[in-house]
Formats: C-alpha cells, sequence, structure tokens
C-alpha cells in the first residue's frame, strides 16, 4: 500500500515535538499571511492591471446562494500578503515546468485570436508565430479580390503582403510557425492577375542578412522598426517607378527604451526581458504638415503629430491607427493618389513614401465601417489613381479578411 | 470547501486543529471534529446540508429499530425500506433529469425535467450511510446509540465529499476510542501534503494540457495529439483523486482515525481486474460486498452479476451514457480476461512488460469514456484513438502544445509508480528522528509551494468531487 503510515512509535518526545513544531511552523506562515488580508487596504493590482475583491457583506440570502463564500475566496486569494511575490514565484515555478529549453510557446486557447496571442518566448525576445487558418485565408483572397474588382477603369492595383520577424528566425524557432513566403506565395498567385504584386519579402530578407535582425523588427515587439519598414517602402517605390529612401541619409534619434505589444500581451510569461530601444528617423517631418484624419475623428495636424505621439508611448514608427481613414498630404501634386487598405506594418511604412505621393488615403478594415459605397465615394472625391493592399504576413492567422468584407458590402 | 484553497490551508485547517487539539476530553473533541465538519460542507453548500443531518437520522432511527428487530423477513423489509429511503435521495437528486430526458429523446414525449444542482459529494455520504445500516442489519457492527456520533461518522470533513468511502464497521470503534499522537501528527501532515502536491502540481498541471488538446483543440485533432490528451488525462484523474485520497487518510491520521488505502498504484496493474483491485478500493469493495456478493458472486449468474455491478460502477460515477459505456466496456473487458484465462490458457497478468503495458493502454483508451460526455465527441475520440478518419500526425497548434509540456510527462509517470515512496523510505526510515524531520520539512516546503501556486491558480475542484 503506497505512503502507509505506522504512528505508534514515539521513543523520543523531543525529536518529535521538534518535527512537530517545524509543521505547526509552516501552518502559522500560511496562516498569518492569510489573516493578513483582513488588515489589506489596497483595492487594485497595478501588476495585473484590475480591481481587487472587495470583503464580502454576510447576509442571509448572500450566505445560501453560495456568494458570501465564494466572495470571501477570491477576497482572501487577492489580500494575502505579499500576494504579487508569490504570483512571481508561482509564475517562475509553473514556467519551469512548461519551458523547453530557454524557449516558451505560446498558444491561444480559443479559436478568437489576436496577432501575437501565438508566441515564441524567448529569453532575450517574444515572437508572434504565423499560424495560418484556411478559413482566413481564403477571406483574404476573396475580400481582397472582391476591393480589386471595385476599383473604377483606370485604377492601378497592387499588393504588398510583407513578411514578420518569425519568417528570418533560426530553423528552431521557424519549426513552430507557418512559412510566410509559401503562404504570401497562395495569396499572390490567388489574386487577380491584373494587380500587381510587390515583393517586400526579398529586400527585407536582404536587410536582416546586412544589418542583423534585430535592426529591422522589434524584439519584443510585433513589427517592424521604422528602419525595417524602409526596405518595405523602397519595394514599393521602386514599383511605383519613383525615387528611393536611403534611412542611414537621415539622423537617427533615439528616444529611449520600451517594451513592446508582445511583452505586455505575454506579461505574465516573460522573465526580465530587455527592453526595446526605440528609434526613428528625421526625414524632415516639416514636408508632412498637412496630414489630415478624417470622419470620426477631428484631428488636423502635422504629420509630426500624427507619428510622435507621446500618448502612444514609444509607437512613434507609426501614422495613428485607430481612424476609419487618414488622408496624407505629400505635397508632390504630380505624384499621384494612392489608396492604401493596411494594417499597422503599412502605418509604418507610409511616412518613408508620403513626399513622393500628392495625397495617401489609408484605410484600417478594423475600424472603418463605411462600406463600399463610402469607399468609392473617398476614390472619386481624391481621385484615386492607384490602390493597393497592404497588409503583414500575420493576418492569415487573424480575421482580417473578414473585417476587409465590410468594406465591400 | 476544498481542500486545495486559500480559506481551508490558512484558516479552516489551523482553527479546527487548534480547537479540536485544547478540548481534552473524546466526547469534547468529537463535537469539535462534528462541527467543523458540518461548516465545512455547508460552507460550499449551505442548504443541502439539512438534507445531510436529515438522511442521517432517518438511518439513525431505521438501524435502531432494525437492530431490536428479531423477525427476519421483517428485518429484510426495514432494510430494504432505508435502502430505498436513501438511494431514492440519490435517485431524484443525480439520477432523476438523466432518466427522464433519455426517456423524452426515445419516445419523443416532454416530460418535464427537475434541473436540481446535485449537492457535491452525495454519492460518497449516501453510500457511508448505506454501509451503516446494512452493517448493523448484518451484525457486522454495533448500532451506534449517538446521533452526534453516527452524524460525526457520515460527515467527518476529511473524507465527507470525495472518499475514500469508509465502512461503519472499519472506524465504529474508532470513534470512542482512538489514539491521538504526535507521531501521528506529523506523518497524518506529511501525508496531507503530498496530497496535495499531487494535486496542486501534478493533477492541475495535466488537467491543463489534457484540456488544451481534448476540449479547446478538439476539432479536427490527430491521432497522435489525442493520445497525448488522453494520457495527461489519465494522469490528471490519478493525481487528482489519489490526492485527495492521500490528503483525507492524512488528515484522518491527524484526528487519529485509520481509514484504509484507496490507491495502490493502479497503473502498475498488470491486469484489468488487478487495476481495479487497485484503483477506488472502496468503491470497489462496496460495490463487492452490497452488491456482486449478494446477487450471487461467482456462484451463479456470474455473468448477469458483473454487467450489474459494472453498470452500477458507471452510474455512480455520473448520469451520463458515457459512464454507463464506461462501465459496460470494463464488465466486458473483465469477462474477456476471465475466458482467456480460463478457456484459452491465455492469462494477461503472466505477461511480464507486454501485460501491464497492455492494460494501460486499455485503461488509457477507456479514459476517453469517462473524459467525453457529449457522445458524438466521444465517438469522435474512440475512433480517432485507433487512428480511423483521423491524420495521424500532429497539426502545428498540437505540436506547440505537446512540446511545451510533455517533457514532464515521464515525471509525472514515475510518480505514478513506487519508486518515489521506496526511496524516500530507504533513506528516511519511518518514525525515526531523521524521518521525522525530513517528513515535516517536506510537509513545509509542500504546504508553503502549493499555498502559493494556488494564489496563481484559478479554481481547480476535485474532479471526483462531481460524483
Amino acid at each position: 500500500m503506497e505512503n502507509q503510515n505506522q504512528s505508534k512509535n514515539y521513543h523520543n518526545p523531543f525529536q518529535l515535538k521538534f518535527s512537530f513544531g517545524l509543521v505547526m511552523m509552516a501552518m502559522i506562515i500560511v496562516s498569518v499571511m492569510t489573516l493578513y488580508a483582513f488588515t489589506d487596504k489596497k483595492t487594485v493590482s497595478e501588476k495585473e492591471n484590475r480591481t481587487l475583491s472587495k470583503a464580502p457583506q454576510l447576509s442571509v440570502r448572500n450566505w445560501f446562494n453560495g456568494g458570501f463564500t465564494s466572495q470571501l475566496n477570491s477576497f482572501l486569494n487577492d489580500h494575502v500578503m505579499n500576494r504579487d511575490g508569490m504570483i512571481k514565484t508561482a509564475t517562475k515555478f509553473e514556467g519551469m515546468m512548461k519551458k523547453e529549453q530557454e524557449m516558451q510557446i505560446t498558444i491561444a486557447d480559443s479559436d478568437r485570436k489576436d496577432i501575437g496571442s501565438d508566441a515564441l518566448i524567448l529569453s532575450d525576445r517574444i515572437i508572434a508565430l504565423c499560424i495560418s487558418n484556411e478559413d482566413y485565408v481564403r477571406d483574404i483572397i476573396k475580400y481582397s479580390n472582391e476591393l480589386y474588382h471595385m476599383m473604377p477603369q483606370g485604377v492601378n492595383k497592387y499588393m504588398m503582403l510583407s513578411p514578420t520577424r518569425i519568417e528570418f528566425e533560426t530553423d528552431y524557432c521557424k519549426q513552430y510557425t507557418d512559412s510566410q513566403a509559401d503562404l504570401i506565395s497562395i495569396i499572390y498567385s490567388a489574386v487577380s492577375d491584373e494587380v500587381k504584386k510587390i515583393d517586400a519579402y526579398s529586400p527585407v530578407d536582404m536587410a536582416c542578412d546586412t544589418y542583423g535582425i534585430n535592426k529591422i523588427y522589434f524584439r519584443t515587439d510585433h513589427h517592424w522598426t521604422h528602419f525595417g519598414a524602409s526596405f518595405g517602402a523602397n519595394a514599393l517605390l521602386a514599383e511605383f517607378g519613383k525615387n528611393l529612401v536611403n534611412p542611414e541619409s537621415f539622423e537617427e534619434i533615439i528616444t529611449g527604451e520600451f517594451l513592446g505589444y508582445l511583452a505586455v500581451m505575454h506579461d505574465n510569461e516573460i522573465g526580465d526581458i530587455p527592453p526595446d530601444t526605440y528609434s526613428y528617423y528625421d526625414y524632415g517631418t516639416d514636408v508632412y504638415e498637412d496630414a489630415y484624419g478624417v470622419e470620426g475623428a477631428d484631428i488636423t495636424e502635422g504629420i509630426h503629430e500624427l507619428l510622435v505621439d507621446s500618448s502612444r508611448a514609444g509607437y512613434y514608427t507609426f501614422v495613428e491607427r485607430s481612424y476609419q481613414y487618414v488622408v496624407v498630404e505629400g505635397g508632390n501634386k504630380g505624384g499621384g493618389v494612392l489608396m492604401m487598405v493596411n494594417d499597422s506594418y503599412g502605418n509604418a511604412l507610409v511616412p518613408w513614401i508620403a513626399k513622393q505621393f500628392d495625397k495617401i488615403i489609408m484605410i484600417d478594415p478594423r475600424v472603418f465601417n463605411g462600406g463600399k459605397q463610402k469607399v468609392l465615394e473617398l476614390v472619386e472625391e481624391y481621385k484615386v489613381d492607384s490602390f493597393m493592399i497592404n497588409l503583414a504576413g500575420l493576418v492569415v492567422g487573424s480575421s482580417f479578411g473578414g473585417e476587409m468584407k465590410r468594406m465591400c458590402e | 470547501m476544498v481542500f486545495s484553497s486559500v480559506i481551508f490551508m490558512g484558516i479552516f485547517l489551523p482553527v479546527s486543529l487548534i480547537l479540536y487539539f485544547l478540548a481534552k476530553e473524546r466526547k469534547t473533541r468529537n463535537l469539535i471534529l462534528l462541527l467543523v465538519s458540518l461548516v465545512f460542507y455547508a460552507w460550499g453548500e449551505p442548504l443541502w446540508i439539512v438534507a445531510i443531518l436529515l438522511l442521517t437520522y432517518v438511518d439513525f432511527v431505521f438501524a435502531k429499530k432494525v437492530s431490536v428487530m428479531s423477525d427476519n423477513a421483517g428485518r429484510k423489509k426495514f432494510l430494504a425500506v432505508i435502502v430505498a429511503v436513501n438511494l431514492s435521495v440519490l435517485f431524484v437528486v443525480k439520477y432523476f433529469d438523466f432518466f427522464v430526458s433519455s426517456m423524452n429523446s426515445i419516445t419523443g414525449a416532454h416530460l418535464p425535467l427537475l434541473h436540481i444542482r446535485m449537492p457535491i459529494g452525495i454519492s460518497f455520504f449516501t453510500f457511508q450511510a448505506l454501509t451503516y445500516v446494512v452493517d448493523v442489519y448484518r451484525k457486522d457492527a454495533n448500532v451506534q446509540e449517538s446521533y452526534a456520533n453516527l452524524l460525526l461518522y457520515i460527515a467527518m470533513f476529511p473524507q465527507l465529499i470525495a472518499g475514500p468511502i469508509v465502512r461503519y464497521s472499519d472506524i465504529d470503534r474508532q470513534i470512542q476510542n482512538r489514539d491521538e499522537n504526535m507521531q501521528g501528527f506529523v506523518n497524518g501532515m506529511f501525508r496531507f501534503s503530498i496530497g496535495l502536491g499531487k494535486k496542486v502540481v501534478f493533477a492541475n498541471y495535466a488537467g491543463n494540457i489534457a484540456t488544451s488538446l481534448l476540449t479547446n483543440n478538439f476539432d479536427g485533432i490527430s491521432t497522435k495529439a489525442i493520445w497525448v490528451g488522453i494520457i495527461m488525462f489519465t494522469l490528471q484523474l490519478y493525481f487528482d483523486f489519489s490526492g485527495y485520497s492521500d490528503m483525507a487518510i492524512g488528515l484522518g491520521k491527524v484526528f487519529g482515525f485509520d481509514y484504509k488505502e484507496n490507491f495502490n498504484y493502479p497503473y502498475m496493474a498488470n491486469s484489468i481486474a488487478d487495476f481495479w483491485r487497485r484503483w477506488h478500493i472502496s468503491l470497489g469493495s462496496f460495490f463487492k460486498d452490497y452488491v456482486y456478493i449478494p446477487l450471487g458472486g461467482n456462484r451463479k449468474h456470474q455473468y448477469f452479476n458483473t454487467l450489474a455491478v459494472w453498470m452500477l460502477t458507471g452510474l455512480w460515477h455520473g448520469a451520463s451514457w458515457n459512464f454507463v459505456m464506461w462501465g459496460l466496456f470494463f464488465a466486458g473487458m473483465l469477462v474477456l480476461e476471465r475466458n482467456l484465462k480460463k478457456k484459452a490458457g491465455i492469462d494477461v497478468s503472466k505477461i511480464p512488460v507486454t501485460g501491464n503495458l497492455l492494460v494501460m493502454i486499455i485503461i488509457t483508451y477507456s479514459m476517453s469514456l469517462f473524459y467525453f460526455t457529449d457522445i458524438h465527441q466521444l465517438l469522435v475520440a474512440l475512433r480517432t484513438l485507433l487512428g480511423i478518419g483521423s491524420t495521424i500526425s500532429m497539426s502545428l497548434a498540437e505540436k506547440t502544445i505537446v512540446y511545451k509540456y510533455v517533457w514532464s510527462m515521464p515525471f509525472m509517470v514515475i510518480a505514478c509508480t513506487p519508486l518515489p515512496a521506496n526511496i524516500g523510505k530507504r533513506i528516511f526510515k519511518q518514525d525515526t528522528f531523521l524521518g521525522n524531520i525530513a517528513r515535516s520539512l517536506g510537509f513545509c516546503v509542500l504546504y508553503i509551494l502549493c499555498f502559493i501556486l494556488i494564489i496563481n491558480q484559478t479554481y481547480n475542484p476535485f474532479l471526483y468531487f462531481r460524483f
């Protein structure tokens, strides 16, 4: 029989008392930590960013419906002594049980996945995985084609899908992800032949080899850096027959350190990961002073404000994304008008290309609710001559295609 | 209340121990143990505590009557009434809706359901009450003269809600006359911490993996992944339930009670029959002594008796068709095993390693009957496990889950064997100074570690609570 205990032998009372004392000590420690909850005045956990449970009020109803006991359990859980320290210890212990060498793989349990919820967590970086979903890929192809077909005669059509960091990581990391090269190729071949497909993959691949992956992509975020975005921008400018930009000819401004979106999203799973250094290039912000945000937002501010927005804590790379659409006045009157359906990769890219266009109309399908009619109105109003869908490869694992659907209805 | 909760570890247990050991007299100690047990149950089931009090009172009165009756036929009838009363309560709260909804779906009728939320531990305490009345009827135990003592036997908090099913005849004398001592306290608390560790560290961990694969990623699951998921569930079930039994036995020891073992390394079994001698021993022996043998045992209608017992065993675990299938599966396996031995001369238990492996594959396969309560999902799982109509290789998402966790599986498998206990026993001899120090330090580490882990875990009740 397992763990049989015999308890008849207590020859040496002192020795037994010592053992008994140890047992009691552990129980007293746990009791004190628990009872401390009744003196704890904290109402908010800053670490978990939530309100802590309050002590329940005992009533007949509360007792018989079980509310009192469950609320008291929650209250004690939330207010035990040194709770943050215990959670840190527990997380470390659980991490020890989970870790495969120096790497953790986090796969979101639900079907509803945000970009970055599936990730590889290493000691120095977090990488968003690209796990494709057949339905999502089909949606992206279907609604991209619908959008292209919606465009009036004479509008040039482009598509640019940009690879993300995992694509250029080590083979060991890449075994957990789908190949974005393959997925981009599948989507490109399924999209209408009249659409010009821009190869952002090759220049970014080359840039990773030349400058190192950490110069092209953030370590704690799923985006490319301001510098990395310039390679995508040049791929686009080359296709449009415009002048390429050389970021190294501008001054690099280092603004400090930040922990990116992936670090915040996986806060409980990461250890002491070194923060990213944020830098951007002073390519002459005064050129873009006439940028307008329209519809659903009352913004009329310069590109500098759009880019260097302190409220976005370090995300200076991007043109603001939370508007239905943004019209960037590039000032190059003969440069043409580009309408772009894009995600945050496009937001990072636009500042590099803006001054070579007359206008760029950026539509974010995640917040745009105007539908087909509004899209066509914008095309007519701004005399759009080029239309581009510009997304990151990661969208094959998200419902972005479904959001594009709203633009076709 | 759950053993693996902050309130139990930080308040209920220490307060109960202090109150109990401050009292000097047996009567007072029993009264304190009874009161804290009632608080323990009322904490989770504030209404159903009344049912325990009433049911116990009915059993108390009826058993007293039976004990003084001399007419055998009358005693039998009386016993039948008491058993019917106990089982009818169980039937109404646990099985009524199951039978009515099954009838509705077969006949197309729309008979109303009761929708009563099943109180936790009802199967356990009903069976304990039954052992009392039957033991008294059989004169295997003396009738209990004190209602409080009978209530203490049925409602004692260490084993109230998830067993082991303690027979009245086993602890009849201990209620009045038992020996609480420091050695028992240290050993009991250590045993409690082992059970707590099994639950909080291993069972919850294995359960997360099983849920990730078998629930969250079930659609289109591959054969390899479903096997990993089912193996993890098999491990979870063992650590969860045997952990609870360890805690119950350990706490019993602290209060001076000697409960019988409920598990004996079941995954080391070399035959299906052997498995059931090692798994949930108290339930197996209950059905053997109170159902199988009275029905005729091996002497007559053996196959029918086997079928009946295993149908009931399945139903005891839950009012659902998957549990009935699970019971019938084991009835079939036991009959097959017996006939292979008798008629073909093949004794699985005599085949070293392979026999054990084969048994474990069958047991693991059968766990899918236990896991999936939805019949459609169950059928998909059963064929996927056999590689029929599914992909064999794991998808990327499955790989990421499996590779993340699977390395800990060998440690869990080793923890299911007698190896850790044997090593511990060799190094730290039982009841020696070094042994006691090791046990008490082991308790300190496990108790505090589990407390820390519980803070970070969401509510994780024991699996067997639902029975």
